[in-house]
């Protein structure tokens, strides 16, 4: 399997179909049983999950982590690195001082584009579910990723919502360059919006393509229904 | 009973204890490292200031006694005082020493015990505490149970007791001082904020990216660093140390401190050391005045110590000062001024003290109504 | 071999078994309750202890030992369940974390403890005989020479300490409340689903691991000697011991138990006389031990840390007995 750069690339499969696991293989959770992960032409199977976050490969959970007792902004905040995040440099303010001032710009920029406002200051145990999600998504933003691996976007909010949420996700495609591997359950939002599809089943390969050839393979129609 | 004598003591021990809570505070109230061997890292701090104490004055003056011998002790009643210079330089540099060899065994302990979750953690830090104080026991160049004596006070050359504890006891409130602003300032900036995203989250903290293990490692060196310190200080305040010091009752008392004072949040960890150090040197007092009471006073404050770890949890778990949320830098920038400046507070202070005193005197001059 | 005599054998033999008798109630608490008790070690010595006030006050009774260990696993039980009732279960409904939990048995630890000294202080005082180096003071009808040894408590608590073993094992495996202990240590909400209430069932565990863990205690004092410190100076060999358990697996924490006893004595003596390590090295042993199955077979599951946690989930279920 291969994401081309630039793309967005869709992940469908029944429940248990491995979809998950399979990021969490790539992101560098799991080690995979067999095969490796190349990213940009490297191999980065075997490397820890936050090295392989600093090379650019960024994912979001399906039900979100966040950390509850630091509040919202912060939540932003540590995804993204700072000078003052080495002991050494911490103690001295103005080591970090400025970085960080533009960290919190930025912060508010991205929570802004993601509909995220008014909140930041919040404890993040506080916020309401839609919040947490959109936290989750303006987190993964911090850190310039290169690749976006995304986890269920649409679960659980409204159809408008969704597309919303879609629509921003080709936006940022646009303005950054950032190439999309997206894992969604309602392919009825998702085909609108990808260039490619893989379709696994039992933790196999089922079926490969543009949505369109994907729609009307008949493999995929019966592995849907039939199970 | 003299009164400044027990102040001196009481703000000596005061000190050290505040070291101890602080730096279990960052390990486990930011960062949510259970660290149960608290009290080896101690044991080894106070344990490196009597050897090489000891070592370097006999070495220097061409004795060879055992470390733990009569000789020993009684020649170093003369040559501490001998060399005020060689004193306060063998002091600085064990200090020094203490810090980094107990860091170093802080990071290293923290290696394989990273591998395993927080239950293994606390179970392999407490097994290697009660390692070291059972092989220190039976170690003979050491001492065994008796431990060591005659360790050089800095100040052994001033003849005055109370001058000599005085000035002891300042030394140790600097070092405290200078370590909860260095503590402050860690906690207050992004390291803070990453140690407790680790507390909070540790898959999520190194899917974004930290090495959670290196950050662990990291702030276990500095803990038990401090933890070094505070057993330096400990042996040169004592004139002597033994490995039944050290004990895990010892480090839960630590951790009472922490958690009844407030965890995360250096004020609470003072808060915890006053109080706990107030129930400890007023034991001492007590067993001292009262020779035949049927339990031990010492029984009872040591089960004072479990019902405060029990009762903080069920009933007020964040403990009585809990953690500011809000006093980390980012903050001042929204111009949120939550954190009152000096000056602020001072005028604040002498405000509510100018009440106060004038609520006194005027039920002083009611006759006492 | 020369260099080890049968002594060292029948040593390391009697205290394996009663290592694994003292981490079998701690890995059981733990994988039902989630809790890992550091109060464990004072329903070890409450046990000891126990058994040696009793027999010396009451000795036309309670020298005994069967009554004597009756009384005292029911002693064990008590303190274990009221701890959990009056602490563990306030937290588990309030939804503390396991390390709240954890934290808050080292309260009950310290409290008991000294509630221990405390009592023994009294005791000792009112009946005059110093109790902080005490034998139980029992009478025992066959003096058995076995395997070498002369003293009888040996033979008597080798053979009740295996039938105790054995019993454990009946009790897990073979009845229903064990079905029900394994379900709940396995999927707690589903256990309560299927209708098994998992507060009587940890309440019952607690009755089992602090009965125990009080019987290893009086065995322990029977050979040797009981003190209000002998439980918590024994405290790196149960960790030892339940740890190469995973904390999880019964028999494993009995294999655990022997390990540690080998290393501590059959291991010590052969080094001490090949290599003359000093013998005050002998704690080092175990601590190494440990600390090699630590590294090389990291403890999955619940219990295992991270990365190495994610790394190694599919391997849990080789760890779960």
């Amino acid at each position: 399997m291969s994401v081309r750069e630039g793309s967005v690339t869709g992940l469908i499969g029944p429940n248990g179909s491995g979809k998950t696991t399979l990021f969490n293989v790539i992101s560098g959770f799991y080690p995979p049983d067999s095969g490796e992960v190349y990213f940009m032409g490297n191999k980065i199977t075997g490397l820890n999950p936050n090295e392989i976050y600093n090379l650019g490969v960024i994912r979001t959970f399906q039900n979100p982590r966040l950390f509850p007792r630091l509040t919202v902004l912060e939540n932003l905040l540590v995804a993204a690195g700072s000078r003052g995040e080495r002991v050494t440099s911490s103690i001295a303010k103005r080591n970090w001082v400025d970085g960080e001032a533009k960290l919190v710009k930025k912060a508010y920029e991205i929570a802004k584009s993601v509909g995220l406002e008014g909140v930041e200051r919040n404890i993040a145990s506080d916020v309401s579910g839609a919040h947490m999600k959109l936290i989750e998504t303006a987190r993964s933003l911090m850190n310039s990723p290169k690749v976006l691996l995304v986890d269920e976007p649409a679960a659980g909010i409204s159809y408008s919502a969704a597309k919303n949420l879609f629509n921003y996700l080709l936006k940022l495609k646009e303005d950054y360059g950032i190439t999309l591997f997206i894992i969604e359950h309602r392919i009825d939002i998702l085909m609108d919006y990808v260039d490619y599809v893989y379709v696994l089943h039992l933790g196999k390969l089922l079926s490969q393509g543009t949505p369109e050839e994907v729609l009307s393979d008949k493999k995929v129609r019966e592995a849907y229904i039939g199970d | 009973m003299d009164i400044i004598g027990f102040l001196i003591s009481w703000i000596t021990f005061f000190s050290i204890y505040s070291i101890l809570s602080i730096s279990l505070n960052l390990e486990a109230g930011y960062t949510g490292i259970s660290n149960f061997g608290k009290a080896a890292f101690y044991g080894i701090g106070a344990f490196i200031a009597a050897v090489v104490s000891l070592l370097v004055f006999l070495t220097l003056s061409g004795l060879s006694y055992p470390l733990y011998s009569l000789e020993t002790i009684v020649a170093m009643g003369t040559l501490s005082k001998q060399n005020p210079v060689l004193n306060i330089i063998v002091f600085l540099f064990t200090l020094t020493l203490a810090f980094v060899i107990s860091g170093v065994a802080g990071y290293l302990v923290s290696y394989p015990t990273l591998r395993v979750g927080p239950a293994f953690l606390g179970i392999t830090v407490l097994s290697f505490g009660e390692l070291l104080r059972i092989f220190l026991r039976n170690f003979q160049p050491t001492g065994g149970t008796y431990g060591l004596a005659g360790i050089p006070h800095p100040f052994a050359f001033v003849q005055d007791p109370t001058a000599r504890d005085l000035a002891f006891m300042l030394i140790a409130l600097t070092l405290l001082i200078a370590i909860y602003l260095f503590s402050e300032r860690l906690v207050n900036s992004p390291y803070g904020r990453l140690m407790k995203s680790v507390r909070e989250d540790e898959v999520a903290s190194l899917c974004l990216g930290k090495d959670v293990p290196k950050i662990k490692a990291q702030v276990l060196f500095i803990g038990s660093g401090m933890a070094g310190i505070a057993g330096a200080l400990l042996a040169y305040y004592m004139g002597s140390i033994n490995p039944d010091i050290f004990v895990p009752s010892l480090t839960f008392e630590v951790w009472a401190m922490v958690i009844f004072g407030g965890s995360a949040n250096n004020k609470g960890a003072l808060l915890g050391a006053g109080v706990i150090t107030f129930l400890n040197r007023a034991s001492v007092v007590l067993n001292f005045m009262f020779q035949n009471l049927p339990v031990d006073v010492n029984y009872i404050r040591w089960m004072l110590v479990g019902l405060l770890i029990v009762a903080t949890l069920l009933f007020k778990p964040e403990g009585l000062i809990p953690e500011d949320t809000r006093s980390s830098f980012v903050w001042s920038l929204f111009g949120e001024q939550k954190t009152v400046s000096f000056k602020e507070r001072t005028e604040e202070v002498r405000k509510r003290v100018k009440l106060y005193v004038k609520k006194l005197i005027s039920w002083f001059m009611m006759g006492g109504e | 071999m020369g260099l080890i005599d049968l002594n060292v054998i029948v040593n390391t033999i009697w205290i394996g078994l009663i290592y694994s008798l003292m981490a079998i109630p701690l890995t059981i608490s733990y994988k039902v309750t989630r809790v890992l008790n550091f109060a464990h070690t004072s329903l070890i010595t409450v046990g000891a202890y126990v058994a040696v006030i009793l027999s010396l006050v009451y000795p036309s009774l309670f020298s005994n030992i069967f009554l004597a260990l009756v009384v005292s696993f029911f002693a064990g039980s008590v303190v274990a369940i009221l701890n959990h009732k009056l602490v563990y279960r306030r937290l588990m409904d309030k939804e503390a974390s396991p390390v709240i939990l954890m934290i808050a048995s080292l309260g009950s630890w310290i409290f008991l403890k000294y509630l221990i000294y405390s009592i023994i202080s009294v005791v000792s005082k009112a009946i005059k005989k110093d109790l902080y180096f005490a034998v139980p003071n029992f009478n025992y009808t066959f003096n058995l020479n076995f395997l070498g040894v002369s003293n009888p408590a040996f033979a008597y608590s080798l053979v009740l300490g295996l039938s105790l073993v054995a019993f454990t094992f009946l009790i897990f495996y073979k009845t229903s409340f064990g079905k029900a202990m394994r379900a709940v240590a396995d999927n707690p909400q589903l256990a309560q689903i299927s209708g098994i209430s998992d507060e009587s069932v940890m309440t019952l565990t607690w009755l089992l691991s602090g009965g125990l863990a009080a019987v290893s205690g009086v065995f322990w004092a029977m050979f040797s000697y009981a003190s209000p410190e002998f439980a918590d100076s024994l405290v790196l060999q149960v960790f030892a011991a339940c740890v190469i358990g995973g904390i999880s697996s019964i028999s494993l924490t009995i294999f655990g138990g022997f390990i540690i006893a080998g290393a501590e004595n059959i291991l010590m003596t052969i080094l001490y006389t090949l290599v003359g390590l000093d013998l005050s090295f002998r704690p080092f042993l175990s601590f190494l031990t440990l600390l090699i199955v630590i590294l090389v077979r990291p403890p999955a599951g619940a219990a295992g840390g991270l990365p190495y946690r994610l790394k190694l989930r599919r391997r849990e279920s080789k760890w779960t007995s």
